[in-house]
């Protein structure tokens, strides 16, 4: 099951690679089907920076958003704090497996001078 | 033998409440110091943990490139060394992966506003996925239960070659026709004072997570790893375990 889910994951990779970098090819290409030279202006150049944003501004006045921003905001708050909370509530679940499973040892007599208490800052030595 | 000593946390909780009140000034300088933008409105603010995460991105996979480095270079180093070599290479994966995430889950809600999609295959977002992809491939190949001496080593592999990514995620917005702004490169016109200021604290709060989340992971992994060790030992010294190695013939 795992092998498979890294085939695809391995497959998928490649497959999104080769396909992005044909993408960014065919957009980079220059659009010239004559056969004659390239033969863009400075004024070309510039549009071609200027349709990319390179500075944000502060509102000045009242102003009406035409796609309200307040729910995208919110979602993408949302998606940050619920994705830091769900890995550490991972990390919590797998110290706690941990934890339980130095506590078998040591009642094992197999790990010597183990402290329950600090598993999670633990440092390992040999 | 290995053995687990353990170390005071009180460091650790200092840490988590310093990193926990820089969020909060953070969250401040977002929502009251920083103008709305102008052309984008209230969701600009987006910006302000998505670049910091992007950013911890790069420390997440640049850690699992060290890692993995060390783990390949430093191949008759005591297996302590080399144990904590991985450890990080781990951590630097699995954290990386996490604000990968949300750098690609944070950044479609800013597109739907600002360009009227909410996926376009610009250059770097494009190259984003994929490094996404390939370290989702690396902690695939590590989740194969009790990794060996070859998955260790194949999955180091695969991080060295993803890290190579990595430059071309940062200046694909320079070197190809894209859509993705440019704000705070050189070549971008800049941010008004008080975003500036917003956007660093952000930094500042996103650069303690990061190390925490890799401090703590890479600590866990190394105990995790220890545990699994002793567990084997006391398989193979098990009366069932001697009795599967005499048949197997080892």
């Amino acid at each position: 099951m795992k092998r498979t889910l890294f085939a695809i994951c391995w497959v998928s990779c490649w497959s999104v690679n080769v396909w992005g970098a044909c993408r960014v090819a065919a957009q980079s290409a220059p659009e010239n089907t004559q056969g004659t030279a390239p033969t863009q202006t400075n004024d070309e150049a510039e549009t071609v920076e200027d349709s990319r944003a390179t500075a944000f501004q502060s509102v000045r006045g009242p102003v009406k958003e035409q796609i309200a921003g307040g729910p995208l905001l919110l979602s993408a708050y949302l998606i940050v704090w619920l994705l830091l909370c769900g890995y550490l509530w991972r990390l919590g679940s797998l110290q706690q497996r941990i934890r339980d499973d130095v506590r078998r040892l040591q009642s094992q007599g197999l790990a010597a001078g183990v402290d329950n208490g600090a598993v999670a800052s633990s440092v390992v030595s040999t | 033998m290995s053995t687990i000593r353990s170390v005071s946390v009180w460091p650790w909780r200092v840490a988590v409440v310093f990193t926990a009140l820089l969020f909060l000034v953070a969250l401040r300088a977002i929502f009251i110091v920083a103008p709305v933008e102008a052309q984008m409105g209230i969701v600009q603010k987006i910006f302000y943990f998505h670049v910091p995460s992007a950013y911890a991105m790069y420390v997440g996979f640049f850690a699992c490139a060290v890692g993995s480095a060390g783990y390949l270079l430093r191949a008759g180093a005591t297996e302590a060394r080399r144990r904590a070599w991985d450890a990080w290479a781990v951590a630097g994966a699995e954290v990386g992966l996490l604000f990968c995430a949300i750098v690609l889950l944070t950044g479609p809600l800013w597109a739907r506003k600002a360009w009227g999609v909410w996926w376009t295959w610009d250059p770097r977002l494009t190259t984003t996925l994929l490094a996404g992809m390939i370290f989702a491939a690396y902690l695939a190949l590590r989740s194969f239960g009790v990794a060996g001496e070859a998955e260790k080593r194949f999955a180091a592999g695969l991080a060295l070659v993803g890290i190579a990514d990595l430059p071309v995620i940062h200046y694909s917005v320079q070197r190809w026709r894209g859509q993705h702004p440019t704000v705070i490169s050189g070549r971008g016109g800049g941010l008004e004072p008080d975003m500036l200021v917003a956007l660093g604290w952000n930094f500042a709060a996103f650069t303690l997570l990061v190390g925490l989340l890799l401090w703590l992971r890479a600590s866990l992994e190394q105990t995790r790893q220890v545990v699994l060790g002793l567990e084997l030992r006391r398989f193979e010294t098990s009366e069932f375990g001697q009795n599967l190695t005499s048949q197997e013939g080892l």
